[in-house]
Protein backbone atom coordinates (compact mmCIF):
# COMPACT_ATOMS: atom_id res chain seq x y z
CA UNK A 1 0.00 0.00 0.00
CA UNK A 2 1.31 3.36 -1.12
CA UNK A 3 2.37 6.24 1.59
CA UNK A 4 0.33 9.42 1.64
CA UNK A 5 1.62 12.12 1.66
CA UNK A 6 0.32 12.98 5.50
CA UNK A 7 1.47 9.99 6.69
CA UNK A 8 5.03 9.95 5.38
CA UNK A 9 4.90 13.30 7.62
CA UNK A 10 3.76 11.95 10.77
CA UNK A 11 6.36 9.12 10.61
CA UNK A 12 9.44 11.43 10.18
CA UNK A 13 7.83 13.15 13.11
CA UNK A 14 7.24 10.41 14.95
CA UNK A 15 10.86 8.96 14.78
CA UNK A 16 11.82 12.54 15.65
CA UNK A 17 10.08 12.26 18.65
CA UNK A 18 11.45 8.80 19.65
CA UNK A 19 15.04 10.05 19.62
CA UNK A 20 14.46 13.07 20.97
CA UNK A 21 13.03 11.09 24.24
CA UNK A 22 15.90 8.49 24.19
CA UNK A 23 18.40 11.67 23.88
CA UNK A 24 16.28 12.81 27.01
CA UNK A 25 16.96 9.73 28.88
CA UNK A 26 20.44 9.62 28.04
CA UNK A 27 21.06 13.36 28.90
CA UNK A 28 18.92 12.72 31.92
CA UNK A 29 20.39 9.54 33.19
CA UNK A 30 24.32 10.20 32.30
CA UNK A 31 25.73 9.03 35.23
CA UNK A 32 24.21 5.85 35.98
CA UNK A 33 24.41 4.37 32.32
CA UNK A 34 27.68 2.88 31.59
CA UNK A 35 29.24 3.85 28.65
CA UNK A 36 28.70 0.78 27.00
CA UNK A 37 25.36 1.53 27.64
CA UNK A 38 25.39 5.23 26.75
CA UNK A 39 27.08 4.39 23.15
CA UNK A 40 23.82 2.00 22.38
CA UNK A 41 21.76 4.55 23.16
CA UNK A 42 23.20 7.04 20.64
CA UNK A 43 23.48 4.82 18.07
CA UNK A 44 19.87 4.02 17.97
CA UNK A 45 19.00 7.86 18.39
CA UNK A 46 21.07 8.92 15.72
CA UNK A 47 19.70 5.85 13.16
CA UNK A 48 15.78 7.32 14.08
CA UNK A 49 16.37 10.64 13.58
CA UNK A 50 17.91 9.59 9.79
CA UNK A 51 14.87 7.69 9.44
CA UNK A 52 12.96 10.73 10.45
CA UNK A 53 15.25 12.80 7.71
CA UNK A 54 14.04 9.36 5.09
CA UNK A 55 10.61 9.98 5.70
CA UNK A 56 11.17 13.93 5.26
CA UNK A 57 12.52 13.35 2.11
CA UNK A 58 9.84 10.69 1.05
CA UNK A 59 7.06 13.50 2.31
CA UNK A 60 8.34 15.81 0.37
CA UNK A 61 8.28 13.65 -2.93
CA UNK A 62 5.42 12.69 -2.63
CA UNK A 63 4.25 16.61 -2.57
CA UNK A 64 6.16 16.82 -5.99
CA UNK A 65 4.68 14.34 -7.66
CA UNK A 66 1.33 15.28 -6.92
CA UNK A 67 2.03 18.59 -8.28
CA UNK A 68 2.92 17.82 -11.36
CA UNK A 69 -0.20 18.23 -13.11
CA UNK A 70 -1.05 21.16 -11.68
CA UNK A 71 2.54 22.71 -12.64
CA UNK A 72 1.68 21.87 -16.09
CA UNK A 73 -1.78 23.42 -16.28
CA UNK A 74 -0.14 26.91 -14.64
CA UNK A 75 2.33 26.71 -17.56
CA UNK A 76 -0.38 26.81 -20.06
CA UNK A 77 -2.05 30.15 -18.43
CA UNK A 78 0.96 31.81 -18.08
CA UNK A 79 1.04 31.10 -21.67
CA UNK A 80 -1.85 32.10 -22.49
CA UNK A 81 -1.15 35.81 -20.50
CA UNK A 82 1.90 36.19 -22.31
CA UNK A 83 0.49 35.60 -25.76
CA UNK A 84 -2.45 38.30 -24.22
CA UNK A 85 0.30 40.73 -23.98
CA UNK A 86 2.12 39.93 -27.06
CA UNK A 87 -1.20 40.24 -28.57
CA UNK A 88 -1.94 43.78 -27.12
CA UNK A 89 1.72 45.26 -28.01
CA UNK A 90 1.21 44.35 -31.76
CA UNK A 91 -2.23 46.34 -31.36
CA UNK A 92 0.37 49.29 -29.70
CA UNK A 93 2.50 48.63 -32.86
CA UNK A 94 -0.40 48.92 -35.19
CA UNK A 95 -1.92 51.74 -33.87
CA UNK A 96 1.88 53.60 -33.94
CA UNK A 97 2.17 52.85 -37.40
CA UNK A 98 -1.47 54.06 -38.31
CA UNK A 99 0.04 57.45 -36.83
CA UNK A 100 2.77 57.69 -38.37
CA UNK A 101 1.03 56.93 -41.54
CA UNK A 102 -1.56 59.59 -40.83
CA UNK A 103 1.47 61.78 -40.46
CA UNK A 104 3.08 61.00 -43.97
CA UNK A 105 -0.71 61.89 -45.07
CA UNK A 106 -0.66 65.01 -43.80
CA UNK A 107 3.20 65.85 -44.71
CA UNK A 108 1.71 65.16 -48.48
CA UNK A 109 -0.55 67.63 -48.00
CA UNK A 110 1.55 70.46 -47.53
CA UNK A 111 3.28 69.37 -50.23
CA UNK A 112 6.68 70.74 -49.02
CA UNK A 113 9.10 67.34 -49.82
CA UNK A 114 11.72 68.05 -47.11
CA UNK A 115 8.34 67.38 -44.73
CA UNK A 116 7.52 64.31 -47.24
CA UNK A 117 10.83 62.84 -47.01
CA UNK A 118 11.01 63.04 -43.03
CA UNK A 119 7.48 61.85 -42.74
CA UNK A 120 8.86 58.75 -44.97
CA UNK A 121 11.80 58.05 -43.03
CA UNK A 122 9.76 58.13 -39.67
CA UNK A 123 7.15 55.55 -41.00
CA UNK A 124 10.21 53.47 -42.29
CA UNK A 125 11.64 53.26 -38.50
CA UNK A 126 8.44 53.16 -36.82
CA UNK A 127 7.84 49.89 -38.81
CA UNK A 128 11.32 48.99 -38.33
CA UNK A 129 11.12 49.38 -34.39
CA UNK A 130 7.61 47.11 -34.59
CA UNK A 131 8.78 44.12 -36.11
CA UNK A 132 12.10 43.76 -33.46
CA UNK A 133 9.48 43.99 -30.91
CA UNK B 1 -12.98 61.66 -15.11
CA UNK B 2 -11.65 60.59 -18.42
CA UNK B 3 -10.94 56.99 -17.15
CA UNK B 4 -14.36 56.24 -16.46
CA UNK B 5 -15.74 57.56 -19.52
CA UNK B 6 -13.93 55.47 -21.11
CA UNK B 7 -14.29 52.43 -18.54
CA UNK B 8 -10.36 52.38 -18.19
CA UNK B 9 -9.81 50.80 -15.10
CA UNK B 10 -6.56 51.75 -12.91
CA UNK B 11 -5.23 48.13 -12.21
CA UNK B 12 -1.92 49.30 -10.24
CA UNK B 13 -3.16 46.93 -7.24
CA UNK B 14 -3.25 43.92 -9.13
CA UNK B 15 0.21 45.06 -10.73
CA UNK B 16 1.95 45.89 -7.75
CA UNK B 17 0.34 42.34 -5.66
CA UNK B 18 1.74 40.12 -8.73
CA UNK B 19 5.06 42.05 -8.77
CA UNK B 20 5.80 41.67 -4.80
CA UNK B 21 3.97 37.68 -5.03
CA UNK B 22 6.85 36.85 -8.24
CA UNK B 23 9.34 38.20 -6.03
CA UNK B 24 9.07 36.52 -3.43
CA UNK B 25 7.67 33.28 -5.22
CA UNK B 26 11.36 32.68 -6.77
CA UNK B 27 12.94 33.18 -3.21
CA UNK B 28 14.48 29.56 -3.84
CA UNK B 29 17.07 29.86 -0.98
CA UNK B 30 14.98 27.34 1.13
CA UNK B 31 15.33 24.93 -1.45
CA UNK B 32 18.78 25.10 -1.66
CA UNK B 33 18.86 24.96 2.07
CA UNK B 34 17.04 21.64 2.02
CA UNK B 35 20.12 19.84 1.22
CA UNK B 36 22.45 21.56 2.61
CA UNK B 37 20.27 20.63 6.45
CA UNK B 38 21.20 16.60 5.98
CA UNK B 39 24.61 17.91 4.91
CA UNK B 40 25.13 20.07 8.25
CA UNK B 41 23.17 16.64 10.23
CA UNK B 42 25.71 14.13 8.60
CA UNK B 43 28.66 16.48 10.03
CA UNK B 44 27.42 15.93 13.64
CA UNK B 45 27.29 11.87 13.10
CA UNK B 46 30.26 9.47 13.65
CA UNK B 47 28.89 5.91 12.50
CA UNK B 48 30.38 5.43 8.78
CA UNK B 49 26.97 3.00 7.94
CA UNK B 50 24.85 5.65 9.01
CA UNK B 51 26.74 8.63 7.47
CA UNK B 52 26.54 6.16 4.29
CA UNK B 53 22.47 6.48 4.48
CA UNK B 54 22.18 9.98 4.53
CA UNK B 55 24.46 9.97 1.69
CA UNK B 56 22.35 8.30 -0.37
CA UNK B 57 19.18 10.66 0.93
CA UNK B 58 21.38 13.46 -0.08
CA UNK B 59 21.04 12.58 -3.42
CA UNK B 60 17.84 12.29 -3.32
CA UNK B 61 17.26 15.04 -1.77
CA UNK B 62 19.38 17.27 -5.13
CA UNK B 63 17.22 14.89 -7.66
CA UNK B 64 14.13 16.41 -5.71
CA UNK B 65 15.34 20.24 -5.94
CA UNK B 66 14.71 20.45 -10.05
CA UNK B 67 10.94 19.67 -9.12
CA UNK B 68 10.71 22.56 -5.80
CA UNK B 69 12.30 25.34 -8.20
CA UNK B 70 9.98 24.39 -11.13
CA UNK B 71 6.91 24.68 -8.95
CA UNK B 72 8.90 28.48 -7.67
CA UNK B 73 9.82 29.65 -11.34
CA UNK B 74 6.53 28.81 -12.59
CA UNK B 75 4.30 30.48 -9.92
CA UNK B 76 6.71 33.63 -10.00
CA UNK B 77 6.65 33.66 -14.10
CA UNK B 78 2.52 33.46 -13.57
CA UNK B 79 2.17 36.49 -11.44
CA UNK B 80 5.04 38.28 -13.38
CA UNK B 81 2.49 37.46 -16.78
CA UNK B 82 -0.17 38.64 -15.10
CA UNK B 83 1.26 41.85 -13.64
CA UNK B 84 2.30 43.09 -16.99
CA UNK B 85 -1.16 42.39 -18.37
CA UNK B 86 -2.31 44.22 -15.27
CA UNK B 87 -0.27 47.10 -16.12
CA UNK B 88 -0.90 50.49 -17.37
CA UNK B 89 2.32 50.46 -19.30
CA UNK B 90 0.93 48.09 -21.59
CA UNK B 91 -2.09 49.72 -22.37
CA UNK B 92 -0.41 53.35 -22.88
CA UNK B 93 0.28 55.28 -25.73
CA UNK B 94 1.22 58.60 -24.30
CA UNK B 95 4.72 58.77 -25.34
CA UNK B 96 4.09 57.53 -29.33
CA UNK B 97 1.28 59.67 -29.70
CA UNK B 98 2.32 63.00 -27.55
CA UNK B 99 5.56 62.26 -30.37
CA UNK B 100 3.58 61.68 -33.43
CA UNK B 101 1.07 64.95 -32.68
CA UNK B 102 3.83 66.89 -31.98
CA UNK B 103 5.24 66.76 -35.44
CA UNK B 104 1.65 66.87 -37.21
CA UNK B 105 1.68 70.20 -35.20
CA UNK B 106 4.42 71.55 -37.11
CA UNK B 107 3.96 70.50 -40.72
CA UNK B 108 2.74 73.42 -42.57
CA UNK B 109 1.06 74.07 -45.94
CA UNK B 110 2.34 76.00 -49.10
CA UNK B 111 1.67 79.00 -47.13
CA UNK B 112 3.58 78.32 -44.47
CA UNK B 113 0.40 77.92 -42.19
CA UNK B 114 -0.27 75.06 -40.07
CA UNK B 115 -2.31 72.26 -41.54
CA UNK B 116 -3.99 71.79 -37.65
CA UNK B 117 -4.73 74.67 -35.35
CA UNK B 118 -3.06 73.67 -32.15
CA UNK B 119 -6.64 73.48 -30.18
CA UNK B 120 -7.70 70.60 -32.50
CA UNK B 121 -4.57 68.65 -32.43
CA UNK B 122 -5.04 69.03 -28.85
CA UNK B 123 -8.43 67.65 -28.44
CA UNK B 124 -7.16 64.97 -31.58
CA UNK B 125 -4.72 64.12 -29.54
CA UNK B 126 -6.35 63.36 -26.14
CA UNK B 127 -9.54 61.30 -27.96
CA UNK B 128 -7.10 59.14 -29.81
CA UNK B 129 -5.06 57.95 -26.81
CA UNK B 130 -8.35 57.37 -25.15
CA UNK B 131 -10.24 55.70 -27.64
CA UNK B 132 -6.69 53.17 -28.28
CA UNK B 133 -6.44 52.72 -24.75
CA UNK B 134 -10.04 52.09 -24.39
CA UNK B 135 -9.85 49.20 -27.02
CA UNK B 136 -6.90 47.21 -25.66
CA UNK B 137 -8.63 47.72 -21.72
CA UNK B 138 -11.57 45.94 -22.43
CA UNK B 139 -9.39 43.46 -23.99
CA UNK B 140 -7.10 43.42 -21.06
CA UNK B 141 -9.59 43.05 -18.18
CA UNK B 142 -11.52 40.51 -20.22
CA UNK B 143 -7.89 38.37 -20.39
CA UNK B 144 -7.47 39.11 -16.85
CA UNK B 145 -10.93 37.59 -15.74
CA UNK B 146 -10.10 34.83 -18.45
CA UNK B 147 -6.86 33.77 -17.16
CA UNK B 148 -7.57 33.79 -13.61
CA UNK B 149 -10.71 31.98 -13.82
CA UNK B 150 -8.62 29.03 -15.64
CA UNK B 151 -5.48 29.40 -13.65
CA UNK B 152 -7.10 29.30 -9.57
CA UNK B 153 -7.25 25.67 -8.78
CA UNK B 154 -3.94 25.05 -10.06
CA UNK B 155 -2.57 28.09 -8.53
CA UNK B 156 -4.14 27.07 -5.57
CA UNK B 157 -2.69 23.94 -5.59
CA UNK B 158 0.81 25.00 -6.38
CA UNK B 159 0.44 26.81 -3.29
CA UNK B 160 -0.75 24.45 -1.06
CA UNK B 161 2.51 22.11 -2.63
CA UNK B 162 4.87 24.87 -1.73
CA UNK B 163 3.70 25.49 1.58
CA UNK B 164 3.46 21.87 2.45
CA UNK B 165 7.41 21.20 1.59
CA UNK B 166 8.44 24.30 3.29
CA UNK B 167 6.69 22.54 6.48
CA UNK B 168 6.95 19.48 5.77
CA UNK B 169 10.08 19.70 4.37
CA UNK B 170 12.03 22.16 5.09
CA UNK B 171 11.33 23.37 8.95
CA UNK B 172 11.12 19.25 9.67
CA UNK B 173 14.55 18.94 8.79
CA UNK B 174 15.69 21.94 10.03
CA UNK B 175 14.16 20.86 13.60
CA UNK B 176 16.00 17.56 13.30
CA UNK B 177 19.21 19.92 12.24
CA UNK B 178 18.24 21.23 15.46
CA UNK B 179 17.94 17.79 17.50
CA UNK B 180 21.90 17.03 15.87
CA UNK B 181 23.27 19.95 17.32
CA UNK B 182 21.76 19.43 20.60
CA UNK B 183 23.15 15.70 20.55
CA UNK B 184 26.49 16.89 19.49
CA UNK B 185 27.39 19.31 21.54
CA UNK B 186 25.31 17.91 24.25
CA UNK B 187 27.38 14.74 24.62
CA UNK B 188 31.16 16.67 24.48
CA UNK B 189 29.66 19.34 27.51
CA UNK B 190 28.64 15.89 29.84
CA UNK B 191 31.88 14.10 28.70
CA UNK B 192 33.23 17.30 30.18
CA UNK B 193 31.70 17.97 33.17
CA UNK B 194 32.21 14.68 33.86
CA UNK B 195 35.97 15.54 33.78
CA UNK B 196 36.87 18.55 35.63
CA UNK B 197 38.82 20.56 35.47
CA UNK B 198 37.35 22.34 31.64
CA UNK B 199 35.56 25.35 33.21
CA UNK B 200 36.85 27.70 30.20
CA UNK B 201 36.14 24.88 27.95
CA UNK B 202 32.57 23.90 28.96
CA UNK B 203 32.31 28.31 28.51
CA UNK B 204 33.43 27.82 25.37
CA UNK B 205 31.56 24.90 24.54
CA UNK B 206 28.52 25.89 25.20
CA UNK B 207 28.85 29.40 23.44
CA UNK B 208 29.00 27.46 20.23
CA UNK B 209 26.42 25.03 20.92
CA UNK B 210 23.51 28.35 21.49
CA UNK B 211 25.69 30.13 18.32
CA UNK B 212 24.49 26.73 16.58
CA UNK B 213 21.13 26.57 17.51
CA UNK B 214 20.27 30.53 17.45
CA UNK B 215 21.22 29.91 13.85
CA UNK B 216 18.78 27.22 12.85
CA UNK B 217 15.99 28.66 15.32
CA UNK B 218 16.01 31.68 12.63
CA UNK B 219 16.03 29.49 9.70
CA UNK B 220 13.07 28.03 11.15
CA UNK B 221 11.32 31.32 11.76
CA UNK B 222 12.37 32.50 8.86
CA UNK B 223 10.90 29.56 7.09
CA UNK B 224 7.53 30.19 8.90
CA UNK B 225 7.41 33.57 7.41
CA UNK B 226 7.94 32.04 3.77
CA UNK B 227 4.76 30.02 4.73
CA UNK B 228 2.94 33.16 5.56
CA UNK B 229 3.93 34.70 2.51
CA UNK B 230 2.67 32.37 0.23
CA UNK B 231 -0.60 31.74 2.39
CA UNK B 232 -0.96 35.35 1.11
CA UNK B 233 0.07 35.04 -2.35
CA UNK B 234 -3.29 32.15 -2.13
CA UNK B 235 -5.63 34.00 -0.47
CA UNK B 236 -4.68 37.25 -2.80
CA UNK B 237 -5.56 35.47 -6.04
CA UNK B 238 -8.64 33.46 -4.65
CA UNK B 239 -9.67 37.32 -4.20
CA UNK B 240 -9.17 37.84 -7.53
CA UNK B 241 -10.99 34.57 -9.05
CA UNK B 242 -14.14 35.45 -6.74
CA UNK B 243 -14.10 39.08 -7.57
CA UNK B 244 -13.02 38.36 -11.36
CA UNK B 245 -16.01 39.86 -13.11
CA UNK B 246 -15.62 43.03 -11.61
CA UNK B 247 -11.49 43.02 -11.66
CA UNK B 248 -11.71 46.78 -11.71
CA UNK B 249 -13.81 47.21 -8.46
CA UNK B 250 -12.54 49.75 -5.85
CA UNK B 251 -13.30 46.99 -3.05
CA UNK B 252 -10.85 44.37 -4.66
CA UNK B 253 -8.21 46.73 -5.43
CA UNK B 254 -8.19 48.14 -1.73
CA UNK B 255 -8.49 44.63 -0.47
CA UNK B 256 -5.37 43.18 -2.87
CA UNK B 257 -3.39 46.58 -1.96
CA UNK B 258 -3.62 45.10 1.58
CA UNK B 259 -2.30 41.68 0.60
CA UNK B 260 0.51 43.12 -1.14
CA UNK B 261 1.70 45.39 2.16
CA UNK B 262 1.71 42.10 3.98
CA UNK B 263 3.83 40.22 1.72
CA UNK B 264 5.93 42.87 1.08
CA UNK B 265 6.71 42.85 4.71
CA UNK B 266 7.16 39.75 5.99
CA UNK B 267 9.32 39.14 2.78
CA UNK B 268 11.62 42.55 3.76
CA UNK B 269 11.46 40.27 7.31
CA UNK B 270 12.69 36.67 5.66
CA UNK B 271 15.34 38.37 3.81
CA UNK B 272 16.32 40.45 7.00
CA UNK B 273 16.79 37.14 9.15
CA UNK B 274 18.01 35.08 6.32
CA UNK B 275 20.82 37.94 6.10
CA UNK B 276 22.10 37.45 10.06
CA UNK B 277 22.70 33.83 9.55
CA UNK B 278 25.58 32.60 11.72
CA UNK B 279 27.66 29.77 9.43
Amino acid sequence: MKLTEEEARQLAKSFRDFSVSLGDFRFGNWADLSEKERKTIEGMEWKLLNYSSDFTTKTVGLILDDAEGSLKSLQQAAGKAKKAIANIKTVKNIIIISTSIMELGVAVASKDPKVVASAVRNVVKTVNEARKK
Amino acid sequence: MSLALCGCADLKSIRDFSDISSESAIYTAFAGDYVKSLERQKGYQSCAEEKEKLDKIIERRKAQLSGLLAIHKEVSDYMSALGQLASDEIISYDKSLDEMHKKMEKIKDENGKPIFEKKDMDAFGALSKLLAKAATDAYRQNKLKEIIGLANNDFQELITALKKCVEGGYIESLKNEEEAVKKYYGKILKTAENNPPQDAAIELLRDRFVEKKDAVDAKINAAESYVKILDKIGKGHQLLYDDRNDISSRLLLSNIKGYSKDISNLYKSVKEIRKEDIR
